[in-house]
């Protein structure tokens, strides 16, 4: 549990354990849980950095701690359940976590390429695309004003 | 030292700034812009990165307010449901677009005529044509000749590739017998006039990394500076100042370390777009123009119209990747013209999108409600990403004097300087149209396979267009500069940008915008003679 001078953002093992309930490992296990991934330190200063959602995230955070203190080494399931309790209390805690939570896991070169991508910036590889389907267009070459 | 007095003046080295330059430098006059932004880099643009998303989101947000770069002014938009959008540097907002390139269409210049409703252009179609094809060739424009939509044309490339969602959403239109068209979009499909043909990034709405797709900065300014236009970054024009004549004789700036700078000019010509614009002619005002420059019709900074936008999205069974160019592919006019049983006048276009990266997707989804927190999160998720189309329908926004850019009492940029605030209601024909369209738009999704469907019936961060707010026409009475952009208070002041649109159509402005500056250049060389009289 963190001192009374501490924010829970700047708890490490609070955060992980957080992450890890917002986004667990996927049950085949190819995609990692989003604190295990190391994202914890990058969203904790997002939030912190933001003044108008650190205040109420901190405010829900030590709320949940105060609930349950060992939310840190909790199983799934109970940090699902106190999290949920707390979500009903602090509704804009989930929203101002997921934001900058899901742009830290989606791009994340180990997502992306878990779900097909290149673990690499758009440029300079680019992407393939389909063609246009060639019978469409003959359709419109067909119509077209002459 | 004094700035060196020039023969023209720009303010502003955007859309319609940049194409100016390049036209008026064949008069043989000394021609300099100033740019309040600066140069920007393709080593620097999101795509580069692999967090594009987010400093798409964040630092290449198309929002002055949420980008705050140094270049930028704030705008108040607490009186407005949309956010209004620009970008501030060389190439203006065509820095972060998504190079949709329709054309104005002729009924659009006469909707008074043809509708009854707000009022003629004092120019057509047909005036524009010539300036609306010289303007495609120097921008690289992609697309399919013979859209029974438009007065035939010619792209000079042929259309970008749909991608799988574009080929799905197709089958909707051909199912229900509906207008549609591969999109003119101002991105290479085939290497153009040295520049590499798309690659397909994705994210053109933060630059284009690969220079494929066009802005006015690698387009019009090489060429522009080769004809020995200058140009000037980093200088913020506080006023238009006026001679004892009445005329105007140049501009107070800001240089890039804050010095107030004067800049001396025969002819002065504004391209600020249709915020910018009003905000420096109000800011000009004098002794003989109390209500601000140009403005003796009082509609300065009136008339303020977006497009209303409206999405609509659907979800299919099948993936559906989504990479190339974020814009649109095709597009639908079938729901462009009047038909009173819809019980609203004009109408909207549809524009097919393609889908965001995974970040970007899983917002959304979250958004919806269809991707949870939680032991779910994964296989939800796996069930949206890359599969689903979306599209967007463009309202024609019909000008209301209530809808207005006026000066804030407070709010100011970096320099000082007032900034601008934003009073802008929806109409109620606008609320209408919006409800139409998120039906249709829905009902052809359901046509193309949509095993559910969903909507946005008004976008907020969709301000992009930026019309109306010093119109034209041949009456001072009601207009703020004449048939080819002269002011009608100071016959040496020209405005060339989205602001001097009468009515603003269904179609994104920017391919309109930048022929009105090539016809102004091309009406100031027939008239120069007599400029001045």
């Amino acid at each position: 549990m963190t001192s009374d001078t501490t924010s829970p953002l700047e708890d490490a093992a609070l955060v992980t354990a957080l992450l890890d309930t917002l986004i667990p490992p996927s049950e085949d296990a190819k995609l990692p849980g989003a604190g295990t991934l190391g994202l914890g330190d990058g969203v904790a200063a997002a939030i912190a950095s933001n003044p108008r959602i650190a205040p109420p995230v901190t405010a829900a955070l030590e709320a949940l701690l105060h609930q349950t203190p060992d939310f840190a080494t909790a199983d799934l399931d109970t940090r699902v359940e106190a999290l949920k309790t707390i979500e009903a209390a602090h509704p804009a805690l989930i929203p101002s976590l997921t934001t900058p939570l899901y742009f830290a896991y989606y791009q994340h070169p180990v997502v992306l390429v878990t779900l097909g991508l290149p673990g690499r910036p758009p440029y300079p590889g680019g992407y393939e695309t389909d063609p246009t389907d060639p019978e469409l267009l003959d359709l419109l070459r067909s119509r077209a004003k002459t | 030292m004094p700035n060196e007095p020039v023969g023209v003046l720009i303010i502003g080295a955007g859309a319609s700034g940049a194409a100016f330059a390049w036209s008026i430098a064949d008069t043989g006059l000394s021609v300099l812009c100033l740019e309040q932004g600066p140069w920007m880099r393709q080593s620097d643009y999101p795509s580069n990165h692999l967090d594009w998303e987010s400093r798409n989101a964040t630092e290449f947000s198309s929002s002055p307010n949420v980008r705050r770069m140094a270049a930028d002014y704030p705008v108040n938009e607490t009186d407005t449901p949309i956010t209004p959008l620009m970008f501030n540097a060389v190439g203006g907002s065509t820095i972060a677009w998504a190079a949709h390139f329709p054309r104005l269409k002729p009924r659009d210049f006469r909707v008074r005529s043809d509708d009854g409703v707000a009022a003629d252009w004092p120019i057509g179609y047909d005036t524009l044509e010539p300036y609306f094809a010289l303007n495609d060739q120097v921008m690289g424009v992609s697309g399919l000749a013979g859209d029974p939509a438009y007065p035939y044309h010619e792209p000079p490339l042929p259309p970008l590739p749909f991608g799988a969602i574009g080929n799905k959403l197709a089958t909707g239109f051909e199912k229900l017998g509906w207008h549609w068209w591969p999109s003119d979009t101002a991105i290479i499909s085939q290497d153009y006039n040295d520049r590499e043909a798309c690659i397909n990034l994705g994210p053109c709405t933060g630059g284009c990394a690969h220079g494929a797709r066009a802005s006015t900065d690698i387009t019009y300014w090489p060429i522009a500076e080769r004809k020995g236009v200058q140009l000037r970054t980093g200088c913020r024009v506080k006023e238009i100042t006026l001679n004892a004549d009445g005329l105007a004789d140049g501009v107070l700036y800001y240089d890039e370390d804050g010095a107030l700078q004067e800049q001396k000019a025969e002819i002065v010509v504004i391209a600020a777009n249709g915020i910018g614009t009003p905000r420096l002619l109000l800011n000009s005002a004098s002794e003989r123009h109390p209500e601000g420059l140009a403005n003796s019709s009082g509609l300065v900074g009136k008339n303020l119209m977006f497009h209303p936008v409206a999405m609509m999205g659907g979800t299919f069974d099948e993936p559906l990747e989504g990479h190339g160019p974020r814009g649109c592919s095709f597009w639908s006019h079938e729901f462009y013209d009047t038909d009173a049983s819809r019980g609203f006048v004009r109408g909207y276009s549809l524009q097919m999108t393609r889908n965001g990266g995974p970040a970007t997707q899983a917002l959304a989804a979250t958004a919806r409600g269809k991707v949870p927190w939680g032991p779910d999160h994964h296989e939800a998720f796996a069930g949206t990403y890359n599969h689903t189309a979306s599209m967007l329908a463009l309202t024609e926004d019909l000008p209301e004097e209530t809808n207005t850019v006026t000066l804030d009492p407070e709010l100011t940029d970096s320099d000082g300087i007032p900034a601008p605030k934003v009073t802008y209601e929806l109409s109620e024909n606008t609320r209408r149209m919006l409800e139409h369209a998120t039906e249709r738009g829905q009902e052809v999704l359901r046509a193309a396979g949509a095993t559910e469907t969903y909507s946005v019936p008004l976008v907020p961060q969709a301000g992009w267009h930026l019309m109306g707010t010093a119109r034209m026409g041949t009456d001072p009475k009601t207009s703020v500069v004449n048939e080819w952009g002269r002011a009608h208070d100071v016959k040496n002041l020209f405005i060339i940008d989205g602001s001097i649109f009468v009515t603003g159509g269904a179609v994104n402005p920017t391919s309109t915008i930048q022929a009105l500056a090539l016809h102004i250049a091309d009406s100031i060389k027939r008239n120069i003679g007599s400029l001045f009289d």
